[in-house]
């Protein structure tokens, strides 16, 4: 059973990794590491978009008709690499490896073990997050009651149940499922079954730590430039200590996977701020898939697009590069047509017309301004739960850096969107921050990684100081 | 702050308590008030210390602040660090010794207790959809999802009763009478029902 896991893995990695070979093949300076890092998230966005696209043209969803086109796909791709002689492994290697650092004689012995320990404590807790997966099934609610039951009843009928009345489309609500909800989840899970031969509550859920384990090698490299080894291994450790980030690792949740796609195209939009525009496609592509895991990605996506469009347009440059950055999001059309066409929007599925749009926003009790909820927003915000301080410490760190710089001025806009809109939502709508603030804290969990690379960004600069001579006081002492 | 201070409960167990993870589902992980305090008092020092120390050094202030908060955050989020993931080895020791070695099968008979195992059973005699007589929301929900494909029909009282299989939960009221073969529930009568499973709590009726 392993071994088809490990299959259903290994394709959408080798799938995403030819397409950044043939994408990156003018970008040397993306290592090895990362290129592997971006594999597996680029190609089950496209597995899945893929997968949607059959189940539209009523193409049964069998392990056949899923992986022929994938096969051919790489194929086709590794002809065309063969071809145009594109290198798979970068030429160019940057800086000495992790391990040369450590056995560089020039550093100290306390910071040799710090390396040490840090990379034992990160690889222990990625290991144990891969244990922790195998060992439960399905549990948590959401994960069962709505992602895992499409999964069930898709791979049950080999079809997305397009066949039916608009209300029972998806396998309408069965157990606890939301039929406007985007498919990614649910299409990985059938992906993964279809190579399982049947629906296991267990090895299902294996994914979400491969997700974690891109994120966590993705995020050490770009943060390893911004604020070098030692730093970026101490922030990665801080960084998978988030009680939520474990625990929504070992699950088929959403949220986790949003914000591993929402970091990946903030790291993207950084490196083509850098130079590297080639980045541009990668970036569009990460956006779109995060669309189609949860509606709420709309809400950073186009901030982001804003973001980005206001910086090209600066530097007199926007066609050309915003194109390819747009060009995925047309992969999502039939997804927004079928939505839109059906009405499979809201709360419930209706008819866009205006009468009912009033009735159920304006003319109902789901509109209700509840100040009280700042307070209690920022208190969760502060109070240390889920997050690390990761939190605590970013507004801090963004006034103590002094004045910001554009790269984190164009990364910080989207996430401060992307905050203020479930703010607003909590305070405007009724029903969406339940007790305890526990809804905010699943939805923190999808802009946390892309704060985490803040946080590293602010981090450069305030240890950047480090390097600055202590001031010179006193002349007569130089006298 | 001193209203609450007293109300917190300074034990060593307490300020380092990891709560087992519910079932239901992982919104939020709890951490000690008594914790957090003492993570904000560790901030608030290191910073402090760190700051004096650059100051003494002939350091301007603004950089010596800036010192003093990547000190107070990388001890501070070390510290925590450590706390969180000893909670998060404590869960997976705990589930290491729970489900290690088990089947998937044998883990959701595990986890879900008697409710799985009515549902493996009820897979092999229920063929069609369903109706589900239960007050209980998350075995009812967990029942359907274990069911899947089968669905379960609407909540109209028209296609409630024509459902072949009835399924009732620990439902005060429901009602089988097994010599007449007749269900009642309030005031809906569904007659010519054998009983095809029974649970202490739950059983399922077939139309005949």
């Amino acid at each position: 059973m392993m071994i088809n896991v490990c299959i259903a893995i290994l394709l959408p990695s080798i799938l995403g990794f030819l397409l950044l070979a043939i994408i990156l093949r003018k970008d040397p300076a993306t290592t090895l590491g990362e290129r592997i890092c971006l594999s597996f998230p680029l190609g089950a966005g496209l597995v899945t978009l893929q997968i949607f696209f059959l189940g539209l043209m009523r193409i049964p969803l069998t392990l056949v008709s899923t992986s022929v086109p994938l096969f051919f796909e790489l194929i086709l791709l590794a002809v065309w690499i063969g071809r145009k002689s594109i290198s798979l492994v970068p030429q160019k290697r940057t800086e000495h490896s992790l391990l040369a650092e450590i056995t560089d004689p020039g550093n100290g012995w306390f910071k040799k073990s710090a390396y040490v320990v840090l990379l034992i404590w990160i690889g222990i807790k990625i290991l144990s997050v891969f244990m922790e997966t195998g060992l439960r099934p399905i549990f948590a609610w959401d994960a069962w009651a709505n992602w895992s039951a499409g999964a069930k009843i898709f791979l049950n009928a080999h079809s997305l149940m397009l066949d039916a009345a608009t209300q029972d489309f998806f396998g309408k609500n069965a157990v606890d499922r939301n039929i406007f909800y985007p498919l990614h989840n649910s299409l990985l899970q059938l992906w993964m079954s279809l190579w399982l031969g049947r629906f296991d509550d267990t090895s299902v859920k294996f994914f979400s730590p491969v997700y974690l384990l891109c994120m966590a090698v993705f995020f050490y490299d770009i943060t390893s430039r911004e604020v070098g080894r030692l730093y970026a291994l101490a922030l990665l450790a801080i960084v998978l200590s988030s009680p939520l980030l474990s625990y929504h690792s070992t699950e088929v949740y959403s949220d986790q996977m949003l914000g591993v796609y929402l970091l990946l195209a903030s790291a993207s939009f950084l490196k083509v701020m850098r130079g590297s525009t080639v980045y541009c496609l990668p970036a569009g592509i990460f956006l779109a898939e995060a669309l189609f895991i949860k509606e709420e990605a709309a809400f950073f996506v186009i901030p982001f697009l804003l973001s980005v469009f206001i910086y090209f347009y600066k530097r007199g440059r926007t066609y050309a590069n915003i194109s390819p950055l747009l060009t995925p999001f047309l992969a999502l059309l039939p997804w927004y047509g079928l939505k839109a066409y059906y009405g499979l929007t809201g709360m419930t599925v209706f008819r866009w017309n205006i009468e009912s749009t009033y009735h159920f926003w304006i003319n109902s009790s789901v509109i209700s301004f509840q100040p009280a909820i700042l307070g209690s927003f920022l208190y969760s915000m502060m109070s240390l739960e889920n997050f690390n301080v990761i939190f605590f410490f970013f507004p801090i760190m963004l006034l103590a850096s002094g004045k910001a710089s554009k790269e984190i001025l164009h990364l910080l806009f989207p996430v401060v969107c992307y905050i203020l809109f479930f703010l607003m939502l909590y305070m405007f709508f009724t029903g969406f921050y339940s007790s305890h603030s526990m809804t905010l804290a699943r939805n923190m969990l999808t802009c946390f990684p892309t704060v985490s690379l803040l946080t590293a960004m602010l981090l450069k600069k305030l240890v950047a100081t480090h390097n600055l001579q202590p001031l010179r006081i006193s002349s007569t002492n130089d006298a | 702050l001193r209203r609450s201070l007293p109300d917190m409960q300074w034990d060593i167990p307490h300020i380092f308590l990891t709560l087992p993870i519910s079932t239901a589902t992982i919104m939020s992980v709890f951490l000690s008030p008594e914790f957090r305090a003492i993570i904000y008092f560790i901030m608030a020092f290191m910073m402090m210390l760190t700051t004096i120390f650059f100051l003494k050094r002939k350091y301007r202030l603004s950089e010596a602040l800036k010192k003093g908060i990547v000190a107070a955050f990388f001890t501070s989020a070390v510290i925590y660090a450590i706390h969180a993931d000893a909670g998060w080895t404590q869960w997976l020791l705990n589930d290491l010794k729970n489900y290690g070695g088990l089947s998937t099968e044998e883990k959701l008979g595990k986890m879900d207790g008697g409710l799985y195992e009515f549902a493996r059973q009820a897979k092999t005699i229920v063929t069609e959809d369903y109706q589900i007589y239960s007050p209980l929301h998350y075995e009812t929900k967990r029942l359907e999802y274990f069911l899947l494909p089968l669905d379960r029909r609407e909540k109209i009282p028209y296609l409630r009763e024509k459902s072949k299989y009835i399924i009732v939960m620990a439902d005060p009221e429901s009602r089988y009478d097994a010599q007449r073969r007749v269900f009642t529930h309030g005031g809906a009568i569904i007659t010519d029902l054998d009983l095809v499973l029974s649970f202490p709590d739950y059983y399922i009726l077939k139309k005949r």
